[in-house]
């Protein structure tokens, strides 16, 4: 499907993908398929949207990517490239959870109230059930399982901070980012930070127990550094 | 899990924004713009709203500024809670931007906030107490309006028109303020009230959310608090008489209690304001 836009053209790439572009820049991409000798209809075009993102950003022209109906979109989690299929609908909890098979965000309430769901999002804690998987789109995501052999994680261990377990990834995640931000956080900072997450087991004690535990084995790491 | 399917587009100018936003809305798909989405994702999944286009804003330049410009501070409407929060540009705003919890703060938008369809909107009333200016884009163009001209209990802004920018005249930020937020349990849940105070030149002015089920600046209570005759102890009760709207009775508190706190909480800024004189 071929729609002018403007002075803009936006076409159909093959995968779902609505691709905006300037005419000049539809010409570039058309070379480039030529030259990879990939099969291109008369009117679509399968281009990658990534492809078309990063020759727009070369040549610092016009784009916009509009999604509709199931999409193939790339996002980076933990660290790698993961390439998924995804309605522009689904949150980012869903395709964490049902496409990656990454179920260590948990759904809790699914309403951004329980923070089982937490993950960070270039480093800043988010809850995962309120993010649309397409608006992740070149953001570092890192769940639980990107995080290993923290103090953090020891601590939750050495004060059992968790009964259940259910919340404790959410706890965990938070807790990373919290302490990444403020090293030696006052009481104040913990508890801002930490009522954004629940613990339906009330082990609050455990869980504050361990968060103060962390942060004197991360004192205590720097002072010897 | 949102159970409809809608279209997802990510403009990075506002001339794209409106551009998406319009053909959206020719092909019938009900668009809405998209900041934060912490109300969108919540409403689309328990079926409040069916938008069948959602405009993401997010990447936009000129909804994520954050700075100063001639004599005002600019706050782009894609900023979220936590930026704003520890911009510290407007300490009352900064102090009124910390609702809910952390991390939804994290996402929750300035522009989000206030256009939204709850009916706190707590972030807006220190741009009505400062009588700031928004910077809105539509289908006829941009225009810089006094939010006191768009906004009365909601934003009353045009169809496709999108929340860019707040303007605050520093100016506006020299006098003291007062904030009082109460709550039934913990400080994550909706406001019983929200109040907020500032004295400019000895003249203070009011406004409020949660009280009364929409904010709004209460000029009719600013009367009372400014008027010399009126002796200051009369001031709260006599204000809040003035007001014409009912107390809102739901089960966070009934009208009357509503009615004790917030004329609490004026008597503290008036204590506060003639302590600081």
């Amino acid at each position: 499907m071929l729609k002018h836009w403007g002075n803009l053209r936006r076409e159909n790439d093959g995968f779902g993908h609505i691709v905006v572009l300037s005419k000049e820049l539809w010409k570039n991409v058309r070379q480039r398929r030529s030259s990879l000798r990939l099969k291109t209809g008369k009117r679509q075009l399968n281009i990658q949207p990534a492809v078309a993102k990063a020759m727009a950003r070369q040549s610092k022209k016009y784009l916009m990517i509009k999604y509709h109906n199931t999409v193939s979109i790339f996002l980076r989690v933990n660290g790698e490239n993961r390439e998924v299929q995804v309605r522009p609908a689904d949150t980012l909890l869903q395709v964490l959870r049902n496409h990656l098979g990454l179920t260590g965000a948990k759904a809790g309430c699914e309403n951004g109230d329980c923070g089982a769901c937490t993950v960070l999002l270039d480093g800043r804690p988010v809850k995962s059930c309120m993010i649309l998987a397409v608006e992740a789109e070149g953001a570092e995501i890192t769940t639980i399982e990107g995080i290993s052999n923290t103090v953090v994680q020891r601590a939750f261990l050495d004060e059992a901070g968790y009964q259940c377990g259910f919340c404790t990834p959410g706890f965990i995640v938070n807790a990373v980012a919290l302490l990444r931000a403020h090293p030696d956080p006052d009481k104040e900072t913990i508890r801002m930070w930490l009522e954004s997450n629940l613990c339906r087991c009330t082990g609050y004690e455990g869980i504050e127990n361990a968060i103060q535990a962390a942060v004197k084995a991360l004192k205590s790491t720097n002072s010897k550094e | 899990m949102i159970p409809i399917n809608f279209t997802y587009s990510r403009p990075e100018n506002l001339t794209e924004a409106l551009e998406a936003y319009t053909i959206a809305e020719k092909e019938g798909l009900k668009p809405l713009y998209l900041a934060g989405g912490t109300e969108i994702t919540t409403f689309c999944r328990n079926g409040t709203i069916t938008p069948g286009a959602l405009v993401d804003i997010k990447r936009i330049p000129d909804c994520l500024r954050l700075d100063e410009e001639g004599g005002d501070y600019v706050f782009g409407g894609a900023l979220t809670l936590n930026e704003v929060v520890e911009s510290g540009f407007f300490p009352l705003l900064s102090r009124t931007a910390r609702i809910v919890d952390h991390t939804v703060r994290n996402r929750l938008t300035l522009g989000g906030n206030i256009a939204g369809r709850l009916p706190y909107r707590e972030t807006v009333l220190p741009f009505l107490l400062a009588e700031a200016r928004v910077h809105l884009s539509g289908p006829d163009g941009e225009r810089v309006v006094p939010i006191l001209d768009v906004f009365s209990k909601r934003l009353k802004i045009e169809p496709g028109e999108l929340l860019v920018q707040l303007l605050v005249s520093k100016a506006a930020l020299s006098g003291s303020w007062y904030y009082r937020r109460e709550v039934r349990k913990t400080r994550v849940d909706y406001p019983l009230l929200t109040a907020c105070f500032l004295s400019i030149n000895g003249s203070i002015r009011m406004a409020v959310t949660g009280a009364y089920g929409f904010p709004f600046r209460a000029r009719e209570a600013e009367e009372v608090l400014n008027d010399s005759t009126i002796a200051p102890a009369e001031k709260p009760a006599l204000a809040l008489s003035a007001i014409p709207y009912s107390f809102s009775e739901d089960m966070r508190g009934s009208g009357s209690y509503r009615r004790m706190l917030l004329e609490r909480s004026i008597a503290q800024a008036l204590g506060k304001f003639k302590a600081g004189e």
